[in-house]
């Protein structure tokens, strides 16, 4: 975390390009579906998940406006991508929700413990 | 500063561009997840192909059929060029396609490595929605080589 003007901690540059990536990859997971094996897709939708489980903690902590705007589409992605497994052949109703939610989920709270162990190591 | 804070703004805006372009096309990503999911479920419905005609390639977009029901017939039905292409098939046992009958359908083949021929096995996979399903083709040795999918 890098500081402002005001002691805000403000997220490191790289979060942001990781971000960029991020969407990057989930637009080439979306528009390459049709070519990439059933098999890979639920990883292509575990992966990008899981990224944004993990950047969610530096942007919502503390939590700023940037960072809600970002977090937004994520949430809604996840949220429509549950609501399309209406489609899905019936008894796989909820699994879109543990396979984007849950990774995402898992990943943010994964980070947190991270975080907060590496500041007990270095005593702050 | 300044450069952070452009930095900043054109990852939310790149974000959101992503989540809408997402949103509109994720369909094919989860009927392809649903093809494969249908493949290793037990069927909700057995059939047996009695009719293919005049089917020369697999729908591979979207296309408009009709979809009809008569007791265990049921057929898909489309006219191209002036002939009727027609994929009947009588249910063996469990349950039909679900979906309403004598009305236009969308069809789509998502898998296709043949196309349905009279005596192949179909196996039917109502969605949860129960606004269409799967028909997963299988061979005579039960190895699926074509997955259709009906709304």
């Amino acid at each position: 975390m890098c500081g402002n003007s005001s002691g805000t901690p403000e997220p490191k540059a790289e979060v942001w390009v990781v971000w960029l990536v991020w969407s990057a990859a989930l637009v080439w997971l979306v528009a390459r579906a049709d070519a990439i094996s059933a098999w890979t897709t639920p990883w292509g939708v575990y992966a990008p998940a899981s990224v944004a489980g993990v950047l969610t903690v530096p942007l919502l902590n503390p939590p700023r406006v940037a960072g809600l705007l970002l977090l937004a589409p994520v949430w809604l992605f996840g949220a429509w991508f549950t609501l399309s497994s209406m489609f899905l052949p019936s008894g796989y109703f909820l699994s879109p929700f543990f396979a984007y939610m849950g990774g995402w989920m898992a990943t943010a709270i994964g980070m947190l413990v991270w975080q907060r162990l590496q500041a007990r190591r270095s005593g702050t | 500063m300044r450069g952070r804070n452009f930095l900043t703004w054109l990852v939310a805006v790149a974000t959101w561009a992503t989540m809408v372009y997402a949103l509109w096309n994720a369909q094919s990503l989860i009927a392809l997840q649903g093809a494969a999911l249908a493949k290793t479920l037990p069927p909700e419905g057995v059939a047996r192909i009695t009719q293919a005609t005049n089917l020369r390639e697999a729908p591979l977009q979207h296309e408009v059929w009709r979809y009809y029901r008569d007791g265990r017939l049921a057929w898909l039905e489309k006219h191209e060029a002036g002939q009727k292409i027609i994929v009947e098939w009588e249910t063996v046992h469990g349950a039909p396609c679900g979906i309403s009958y004598n009305e236009p359908v969308s069809v789509r083949a998502i898998e296709s490595k043949q196309l349905p021929q009279q005596g192949m096995t179909l196996h039917i996979y109502r969605k949860t929605s129960r606004l269409g399903c799967y028909l997963v083709l299988r061979d005579s040795e039960g190895a699926s080589v074509g997955v259709w999918e009906v709304n």
